[in-house]
């Protein structure tokens, strides 16, 4: 039978830089996504459930990042002390298929930006609604929210990115159907 | 135009993840990541049961009759006829009530001031590949009970149950931390006034006063004292793997009373390794065991980096050296002036003399963050 600590070398190694990639978009800083997965990787096994098999720890370490994140993390992060020193750049201009890697990057670094604007349990959301794509009533339900407060959470992120990116598709409460938009970068599986 | 946000996410994502090395399957770092996750995991999963364990006391109203002992339920193997804190009793029959309350905060002698810091705190004591650890220890409270502790033991312990032992004497009267800046490390600044109070191990030829520093950016005064991997049944040197290592005292008849821990301690794996050395690399110039990086040509001499796991990695190396060294004096009497006294008592980062080279091992980091040794070889004149 597959021990704990082997669930967690394999998820460390098969899924590790992933679940940083997931904490990236909360935290916005490398290092402080690596502390995060670090501390739900601990919480999670520490409690034992569902950890004997990589899927299902994946899962629990993926909520504990989001709880630690929404619950802990941000009061380190001291976010209210350094909202006002966040540049914005000037809105660049979107990606596009024709676009070269320069503009990929101009668009990742203004999204990146426009998300360190957001409040921590605004950009949970934003991650929940549009990374995990969950629906208004899962992201409530992760969150401990009422769908009210997440309808509400969601509208005041979008309008702040919006405010920095320019028109977001795909940000409305309905599931995504991207058709003419412009694409940032071809989606690959995590 | 406009920006699709959840692409848009996907590809912060994974640029993130992309540049991170955390978990990167290809780089050793990984394994010392997970044995220290995991590490933190056991410490926790010790502390909930504890905790579990005396709200389970409480419950029953049994807290007035049975003194509070540390992770009971979690030990259930070892001796049950050795004294508490002796060889093979479970660490969990150390008494450890109110009047039992042990500060320690351990930590391990690095190449800049130690970190040290309680168990509670996620401090763990690193790994190790020679046969024993290195450790720094500041103690700053003492049990009330007994007869008065006079010696601080360090156990380690395998699944509960004590399997190696050092102890030290210790003086039953604190001093301050600003007393100890002050006079032992010349901090003219320092305050006899300044807290906590400390309790000096004895003082001896091979112990000295140094400045330490907690995860929390507090500063202490510590003392150095070695753990050796000995088991204490006498069965010889304790298998590779982690071991918890508890803080405990014992006063003047024997009696173990106060428990700090767990902090984590693993004793490395043997590796050997045989090296794929380039041509022309002197041959009686041993390199630990571990991953070669590289060996080239540095000038006259040579240079190689072998990635290694323990903190005493560079001692472990200059010991080879050391061992090379006198073998060769063994076997040539003529050439025993070329080894650099005193061989047995090498200090690290010292260079030992070896036949036609002037070897010097160093601890390092790669690139990729993996511990390592660098060696330097510079032919003799």
């Amino acid at each position: 039978m597959t021990t704990w600590q082997d669930a967690l070398d394999e998820l460390v190694r098969t899924r590790g830089r992933a679940l940083v990639g997931y904490a990236y978009l909360l935290t916005g800083d490398s290092r402080e996504a690596e502390d995060l997965v670090q501390d739900a990787l601990v919480r999670t096994f520490t409690r034992g459930r569902g950890t004997r098999e990589v899927a299902s720890a994946e899962a629990y370490v993926r909520r504990a990042i989001l709880t630690t994140y929404v619950d802990g993390f941000r009061r380190r992060r001291h976010w209210a002390t350094i909202r006002h020193l966040t540049a914005v750049p000037e809105p660049s201009p979107p990606d596009g298929p024709h676009a070269g890697p320069e503009s990929v990057v101009t668009t990742r670094l203004a999204v990146q930006q426009a998300l360190a604007l957001l409040p921590p349990r605004e950009r949970a959301c934003i991650v929940l609604r549009h990374f995990e794509d969950m629906t208004v009533a899962q992201v409530a339900d992760a969150l401990s929210l009422s769908v009210g407060t997440v309808k509400r959470y969601l509208s005041d992120a979008t309008r702040t990115l919006e405010s920095h990116l320019g028109n977001l598709s795909g940000a409305d409460d309905t599931p995504a159907h991207h058709t003419d938009e412009v694409l940032v970068t071809v989606r690959r599986s995590r | 135009m406009s920006t699709r946000l959840d692409l848009a996410l996907h590809d912060l994502a994974d640029a993130a993840a992309d540049t991170s090395r955390f978990g990167d399957p290809d780089t050793s770092a990984t394994v010392l990541t997970v044995h220290r996750l995991a590490a933190r995991v056991r410490r926790r999963r010790a502390a909930r049961a504890a905790g579990t364990a005396a709200v389970a006391a409480s419950v029953a109203g049994a807290v007035a009759l049975v003194v509070p002992q540390l992770t009971r339920d979690v030990t259930p193997a070892g001796d049950p006829d050795a004294d508490p804190g002796a060889c093979r009793s479970a660490v969990s029959r150390i008494p450890s009530g109110p009047k039992d309350e042990l500060g320690v905060e351990l930590g391990y002698q690095g190449m800049s001031t130690p970190r040290i810091d309680t168990a509670a705190a996620g401090q763990d004591l690193g790994t190790w590949q020679g046969r024993s650890a290195d450790l720094v220890v500041s103690i700053s409270q003492i049990p009330e009970a007994g007869v008065g502790a006079t010696r601080l033991r360090l156990v380690l312990t395998e699944d509960g149950v004590v399997v190696g032992a050092a102890q030290e004497l210790m003086s039953l009267t604190p001093t301050t931390t600003g007393e100890v800046l002050r006079t032992q490390l010349g901090d003219p600044v320092a305050s006899t006034e300044d807290q906590p109070e400390v309790y000096p191990l004895e003082d001896t030829r091979d112990r000295w006063w140094q400045p330490a520093v907690t995860s929390t950016g507090e500063v202490r005064v510590a003392q150095n004292t070695s753990l050796g991997f000995a088991a204490c049944d006498g069965s010889g040197q304790l298998s590779p793997g982690t071991y918890q290592v508890y803080a405990t005292t014992v006063d003047a008849v024997g009696t173990a009373r106060g428990a700090a821990g767990p902090w984590d301690l693993e004793i490395a794996q043997d590796d050997p390794t045989r090296h794929h050395l380039p041509d022309g690399f002197p041959d009686e110039v041993p390199l630990i065991d571990g991953r070669l990086v590289t060996a080239h040509r540095h000038g006259a001499g040579w240079a190689a980096e072998v990635v290694s796991p323990g903190q005493d990695r560079a001692l472990v190396a200059t010991r080879l050296l050391a061992e090379a060294a006198r073998d060769g004096a063994d076997t040539a009497t003529s050439q025993r002036s070329t080894l650099s006294p005193p061989y047995d008592a090498l200090a690290q980062d010292s260079t030992v003399a070896l036949p036609g080279w002037s070897v010097r091992a160093v601890a390092s980091q790669t690139p990729a963050g993996e511990p390592s040794v660098v060696y330097v070889l510079m032919p003799q004149g």
